[in-house]
């Protein structure tokens, strides 16, 4: 065993004779980085399932790493395998599924989904194969049982990164003035967002003012730092996402005054931090109505499928943080229609190439891949591998997400990808239809496919 | 065989953001779809190269390209000597002035050193500080302007190296000769600060220094200048760097010899010679600046026009669909985010057609007529 950090990992072999060794070390792992019974409990559970699973799909002996890492507000459990050994269908989350069959509770990866808030497999060139289990913390304290600041008045105003004591302030304020709709439910706990901020994975601007000095004006004689409480107007929230994205929350406004002045402060202040990473854009479906003119275009609206009934429009905002040099895309022609309105929309430059399966030799099996996110009942499939039963996979698929009450289905084709595009056929005999465009956001540009709920028709969805 | 190429890579590279050129003409053309393409995105001069620079790049015999330039410009520093009233050996040539910002960090920064410089100016400093594992303190701008007080304030003894762009790049702000003097003076050479004057020629100003007559009274204090601006031979790669012969002896240790070609070497040294190239030059600039400003007001744009042969503009749309939208209508600017200036684009001055071209397709994309 290792240990490096945040992160411990386990070096076995896919043997069951070795489950409770994994289990243990599972187990032991969460509980050190300091996670309740409750994230254990679920950690190895979903960690068994994952370890039986590999052990009947894969051959005995074979290397496999476990690898448990502490993101502070979440503990994630990876399971690395070689690839060598493995038929790519058995990567399928449906992959012990006969159409036939009834009931669902033998399915080992979707029990485990079940246990945790994430679950998915990742396709890294570099690592290899791997089951990714991700169980958030459980924080006791939600957001609405706390009071939070009464609506400030600024005056002048700073922009600056909060530390934890204002992280919290500021999520109580997002809170009590901000709905769902535009700051995610599982971050409706101020101590939630600061450990967020904590892990490195979210970044948080304020705009403060009023109250005195910013606490970081002056030291005292002694060399403590001088504590001035000072008003929050507003804020705004980041994270780093693959290797060209940047998502963005925000921007709250809480000084409603001076509000067109703030927003435009945070997000000025928001771009020239991440204006000189390797992020190529910054993007959101969390966009408030505070967002300011001019800085974000609108790439487009996904309507998602609320538990009551009825739908939620949600409009995605973007920005190119650098200078477009265009590119080339690949597409089925049936695609070609949606992508040059929308590239035409957007003045991007792109050439695309179509492509289609015109008979050559096609593996048998396909392999999806799959993100859940539980709380939102929201799937995202990604293809990892063409094959000819693409079809009959993308069905399976949405027949076990529809059963276990995922309501809104996604399909992620990454247009850099030539043989990505070859699944469109298959994706629109299943009820598919593009509905988003991405620009950058795989190796090229992603295009979104939602799955129509038959019950409402066509949805947003255009071809 | 599995090589994890990434697990050689420094922490600091990691993180690094790769910087990618602009694609040819041709491929650019072809991709937005536009018959016509004006580069004003990069400083360069409308007039081009002096007609006596141009003789030579003509003239060069092909056969001289299989023999190795002069390692360290030899001509081209002494004709700056005499230029300059300086020693030869007070000057270092680079394949352009980027290359000379390499030599300098490269010649005074160690492990847990820093650079000071201003947020919002040419990237290559912080460019350079960074990818060598240099932190870079980046002072906010004051007024569009380099804040001496507060770069002072930045100082502490790990900082090697202070960078002043004079005039800025993007805002055209200078210091004077007296704040500049002021600034050098209240540093006393605790570390070295260069003066990158890259559009020294362009700014006719009286109170505007010349900081190759401080090199004398400033042993710390290193000037950059280039071929590739007023001169025209940004594409021949060839700058420079001058300073105290002690200076200039430290810095010389990380030069790459023979990294300026034969070419540049001998049309920079004619360029030099030409009287007439400089006021022709800062003619049309001034003009077709003035042209460009008084229009962009008739828009109601708001300009940032200072020296050099650039003005920036505040649009209303993010300045990555500005020029998405520029370069379907053949008109090449910077995008200011990534010099943290969201929403500013920065046009160069070119001639009269490329103007009125840059003038045209604001209109139109902004959907605007005259004092709207």
């Amino acid at each position: 065993m290792s240990v490096s950090g945040r992160k411990v990992s386990l070096k076995s072999v896919l043997d069951e004779a070795f489950l409770p060794m994994v289990l243990s070390f599972a187990e032991e792992s969460v509980r050190a980085f300091g996670f309740g019974p409750a994230e254990v409990n679920r950690m190895r559970l979903a960690s068994e399932e994952v370890f039986l699973y590999l052990c009947r799909i894969g051959t005995v002996g074979q290397p496999c790493e476990i690898e448990v890492s502490n993101g502070v507000y979440y503990v994630k459990a990876r399971f690395l395998f070689d690839t060598v050994a493995f038929d790519p269908y058995v990567l399928n989350f449906t992959a012990r599924i006969v159409p036939d069959e009834k009931g669902l509770e033998n399915l080992g990866l979707l029990i485990a989904s079940r246990s945790v808030d994430q679950f998915y497999i990742q396709r890294d060139l570099k690592e290899g194969l791997g089951f990714v289990l991700l169980k958030e913390k459980i924080y006791e304290n939600a957001a609405e049982a706390v009071s939070a600041d009464a609506p400030p008045a600024l005056g002048g105003f700073t922009v600056e990164s909060p530390d934890s004591a204002m992280i919290k302030r500021f999520a109580r304020s997002v809170c009590r003035s901000y709905d769902e709709t535009f700051f995610p439910s599982r971050y409706r706990c101020p101590a939630k967002v600061a450990d967020m901020a904590a892990s490195g994975d979210y970044h948080a601007i304020v705009a403060t003012g009023g109250g005195g000095a910013p606490a970081s004006a002056g030291r005292a004689p002694e060399g403590r730092v001088k504590r001035v409480a000072r008003d929050i107007g507003g804020g705004l929230l980041w994270r780093p996402v693959g290797k060209g994205m940047v998502e963005f929350f925000g921007p709250y406004i809480f000084d409603t005054l001076q509000g067109k002045k703030i927003a435009a402060g945070l997000a000025d202040h928001f771009l020239g931090q991440v204006a000189k990473t390797n992020a190529t854009f910054a993007a959101t479906s969390y966009a408030t109505p505070d967002l300011p003119a001019g800085y974000f275009e609108l790439l487009g609206e996904i309507e998602y499928r609320l538990p009551g009934g009825g739908v939620r429009p949600c409009p995605f905002f973007y920005r190119q943080l650098h200078e477009d040099m265009g590119s080339q895309v690949w597409s089925h022609p049936d695609l070609v229609p949606f992508l040059r309105a929308r590239y035409d929309g957007l003045v991007l430059p792109r050439e695309i190439l179509t492509s289609t399966w015109e008979g050559e030799r096609r593996d048998a099996h396909s392999a999806l891949t799959v993100r859940f996110d539980r709380s939102a009942r929201t799937a995202r499939l990604r293809p990892a591998w063409d094959g000819e039963d693409a079809a009959r996979n993308i069905a399976d698929h949405v027949r076990v997400l529809t059963d276990e009450g995922f309501a809104n289905i996604f399909f992620e084709m990454d247009l850099g990808q030539p043989w990505q595009c070859l699944m469109t056929p298959a994706l629109l005999e299943n009820g598919f239809a593009p509905a988003l465009l991405l620009p950058d956001a795989g190796d090229g540009d992603v295009v979104v496919l939602q799955l129509n709920d038959p019950a409402l028709g066509k949805g947003n969805a255009e071809t | 065989m599995s090589v994890q190429l990434e697990r050689l890579v420094p922490e600091h590279i990691r993180k690094f953001e790769t910087y990618i050129p602009s694609k040819p003409d041709r491929e650019l053309m072809k991709l937005f779809g536009c018959s016509r393409l004006f580069r004003l995105n990069n400083n360069e001069n409308p007039l081009g190269p002096p007609p006596a620079s141009q003789e030579i790049m003509k003239k060069f015999p092909p056969s001289r390209a299989s023999l190795y330039p002069s390692g360290d410009s030899y001509y081209m520093r002494m004709r700056l000597g005499e230029k300059f009233g300086l020693h030869p050996d007070q000057f270092l040539f680079g394949n352009g002035a980027n290359e000379a910002i390499a030599f300098v960090i490269k010649a005074f920064c160690q492990e847990g050193d820093n650079i000071v410089t201003a947020d919002k100016t040419f990237a290559v400093y912080e460019w350079v500080a960074q990818f060598s594992g240099f932190e870079a303190r980046l002072v906010p701008l004051r007024g569009f302007a380099f804040d001496d007080e507060a770069m002072l304030g930045n100082i502490d003894r790990r900082t090697k190296i202070a960078f002043v762009c004079n005039p800025n790049n993007p805002t055209g702000t200078y210091w004077s000769k007296e704040r500049l003097c002021r600034f050098l003076d209240a540093v006393a050479g605790r570390l070295i600060v260069v003066v990158d004057e890259a559009y020294f020629e362009f700014v006719e100003e009286e109170d505007y220094p010349n900081a190759m007559e401080l090199l004398t009274a400033y042993p710390n204090l290193v000037v950059f200048r280039t071929f590739s601006k007023m001169y025209g031979l940004a594409g021949l790669r060839i700058g420079y760097l001058a300073g105290s012969l002690e200076a200039v002896s430290i810095i010389r240790r990380t030069c790459v010899v023979y990294s300026v070609n034969a070419v540049a070497q001998e049309a920079a040294l004619a360029a030099m010679d030409d009287e007439e190239h400089i006021p022709r030059t800062r003619a049309i600039v001034r003009d077709e600046k003035g042209f460009l400003v008084e229009e962009a007001a008739r828009l109601g744009i708001e300009v940032q026009a200072g020296e050099g042969c650039y003005v920036m503009m505040k649009l209303p749309m993010s300045d990555t669909l500005a020029y998405r939208k520029l370069m379907s209508r053949g008109v090449m600017v910077r995008s200011m985010t990534a010099f943290r200036f969201p929403n500013w684009i920065r046009v160069s001055i070119g001639t009269h057609e490329a103007m009125e071209a840059v003038i045209e397709s604001l209109r139109s994309i902004l959907g605007r007529e005259e004092g709207v």
